[in-house]
């Protein structure tokens, strides 16, 4: 509670809270913080009522609370995966077919479980750019953290999560919250290093682009994007399919724009097909449903 | 339901933090105004924090009084960024009354006349362990629910005024920050075609390719890619077009900020799920300012994002007919 009196301190009778005086005219800042609610949805009020010596006033404040609500729709059981090499086009039969039936945003992972079957990896070769890139990111870095020695230990962490494979459990969102929030002050309360920042970024960017790379770029940066407010974390990645039947378990880790956790949803084992041995990409093994994907799926025939 | 023991302790420790952080604020301008009262009577006090620089704005209006005074009064606080005074009457600078040292600044009252009254305004950077967060409290809607228009809500406001009311004459923070992070990858992505998509990925196979026979064979699919698109830029000029739009300047045309709030910046969002896309962002974050003083402790306004017209303007980049798959 902001800007309440000490000196007249709060009460409250269930849940109501009484202020009896502030410490400034003015305002009164109340923060309040949502439960995980099981609804995706809805709409909270909080009653104000303001008594004075002669008159009362009442007032109510409304707030939307949202978050993502992540549904499986279908897993197939048989995916046949065709690879035309003279193309180099992909083809699946059959997807695994997700909604997000929420209205927050939804962040992604897709794991394999244990063993060989189930290996979801950096594509080989593919990689050579982003990991250019990230050396080249963590040299420049460097230099900052020369620069500004206070910030030496959240741009190590950056570095090290970026690399990282994320589960988005208690114990990775807590370190990737805490990356953030103290990335986000540093980046607030300093404008240089703001800049300086932003530039280490492009120019590591920059030294290693090729026009091949700017396109694959887009491509993955749009295969990164679901419709119905999804962000894959993992879309670079690829599953190593040895060729021939593959049982693979896959295990879905879902997380949102404030970092909450939710519980990872683990598919049922799905048997890939495939006739050689390849690398499939993790975007391509997911269909989105909803109202937006219908559209753009009408638009891409027309 | 109101956990009222948790709330109390609470906010007993924020107001404990919040002092903290207006000891970190006041500090040096106690020190200055400690120097100035052996040999002035100090008419009124107050601080700017000018929050973009990290800087106060220490601002003492004196007299120098009469009677025997020092020569030199130091001031061996850090070297300040700017040291400025001006007599109150015809606001003239004074500045043969400074001495800039090595470890501060001095100031010579015979320099300035007995019966006015002037202003000493001191810059110093901020203590590197100030908490500007421990005194104002910065909220704003991270995203907007679907079928809202896209209006992100900000608000600020001082936590515990009293706070700063007490340790000194005025606190005012000047150009507080608020960044909110706008995401476009959705929208970019939605109105991107299969076509162009395709178009893309023969564009990107065809630089690769070695075979003569197989690069003929891609060069002839993807001028039929482009073909089918139409008349009009080729694969790289359209990116670089769509890159334009995330310039600052380009896409500050999207955006409008209201009520207490002033837009400053839009930059590419910076934080941990911009990395893999360098170049491509999924969010731009938007930098607005408001202030916050004393006599307006509370500040409430919005971020408007123009998606439609974000929207239009990628397909008319693409050249498309967006038709009705821009709402959301």
């Amino acid at each position: 509670v902001y800007n309440a009196s000490p000196a007249a301190p709060e009460t409250t009778v269930g849940s109501r809270l009484s202020i009896r005086a502030v410490e400034v005219p003015g305002y009164l800042g109340v923060l309040f913080h949502a439960k995980f609610l099981p609804e995706s949805r809805k709409r909270a009020a909080v009653k104000f009522r303001l008594l004075r010596s002669d008159q009362t006033e009442e007032f109510v404040k409304e707030v939307e609370l949202f978050r993502p609500e992540l549904r499986v729709l279908d897993v197939p059981e048989v995916v046949k995966f065709d690879y035309d090499s003279n193309a180099r086009s992909y083809r699946l039969d059959s997807k695994v077919r997700l909604e997000n039936a929420g209205d927050g945003t939804a962040v992604l992972a897709i794991s394999g479980g244990p063993g060989e079957d189930n290996q979801i990896v950096d594509p080989s070769g593919a990689g050579d750019f982003q990991k250019r890139f990230l050396d080249d990111l963590g040299l420049k870095l460097t230099d900052l953290k020369d620069r500004w020695p206070q910030h030496s230990a959240t741009l190590d962490d950056l570095i090290r999560t970026t690399r990282a494979k994320h589960t988005f459990d208690e114990e990775d969102l807590s370190d990737i919250r805490s990356i953030s929030v103290r990335l986000e002050r540093a980046l607030s309360e300093d404008e240089v290093f703001l800049g300086r920042f932003v530039a280490a970024i492009v120019t590591s960017y920059m030294k290693h682009i090729q026009l091949v790379t700017e396109l694959r770029s887009f491509m993955d940066y749009l295969s990164a994007v679901g419709p119905g407010r999804v962000l894959l974390w993992n879309a670079l990645q690829v599953l190593r399919h040895r060729g021939g039947e593959q049982t693979v378990n896959l295990t879905l880790h879902v997380t949102d724009l404030a970092r909450n956790h939710y519980d990872p949803i683990q598919l049922r084992p799905i048997k890939i097909v495939c006739a050689s041995e390849c690398e499939i990409p993790v975007h391509l093994l997911i269909d989105w449903a909803g109202p937006q994907a219908m559209a753009r799926g009408r638009r891409s025939r027309g | 339901v109101v956990d009222i023991e948790t709330a109390a302790t609470l906010t007993s420790a924020a107001i404990a933090n919040a002092e903290k952080a207006a000891q970190s604020v006041v500090r040096v301008a106690e020190k200055v105004s400690e120097a100035l009262k052996g040999s002035f009577k100090i008419h009124s006090e107050e601080i700017t924090v000018r929050c973009p620089e990290s800087v106060e704005v220490v601002s003492i209006a004196l007299e120098v009084k009469a009677g025997l005074i020092d020569p030199k009064i130091r001031f061996p606080f850090g070297v300040p960024h700017r040291v400025k005074l001006r007599s109150l009457t015809g606001l003239q600078s004074a500045s043969q009354a400074i001495v800039p040292t090595a470890d501060g600044f001095e100031l010579k009252p015979r320099e300035m006349a007995t019966d006015q009254i002037y202003i000493l305004d001191v810059e110093y950077e901020l203590e590197e362990s100030h908490d500007v967060d421990a005194l104002v409290e910065r909220t704003s809607a991270r995203e907007v629910p679907k079928g809202h228009n896209s209006e992100f809500w900000m608000q600020a406001a001082l936590k515990h005024p009293k706070v700063l009311k007490t340790k000194y004459g005025r606190v005012d923070f000047r150009d507080l920050d608020f960044s909110v992070d706008v995401g476009i990858s959705e929208q970019v992505g939605m109105v991107i075609p299969g076509s162009f998509r395709h178009e893309l990925d023969l564009a990107a196979q065809l630089i690769v390719e070695r075979n003569p026979h197989a690069k003929f064979q891609l060069g002839r699919r993807h001028a039929l890619a482009m073909k089918s698109r139409g008349k009009g830029l080729d694969t790289a000029q359209l990116l670089g077009e769509l890159q334009d739009l995330f310039l600052p300047a380009t896409f500050a045309n999207f955006l409008e900020v209201t009520d207490d709030f002033h837009y400053s910046n839009c930059y590419r969002g910076a934080d941990f799920y911009e990395i893999p896309f360098p170049t491509w962002p999924r969010n731009m974050r938007v930098l607005s300012r408001t202030d916050l003083t004393l006599d307006h402790p509370a500040s409430s306004g919005f971020l408007r994002y123009k998606k439609q017209d974000f929207l239009q303007r990628v397909a008319k980049v693409l050249k498309l007919d967006l038709g009705d798959v821009s709402k959301e």
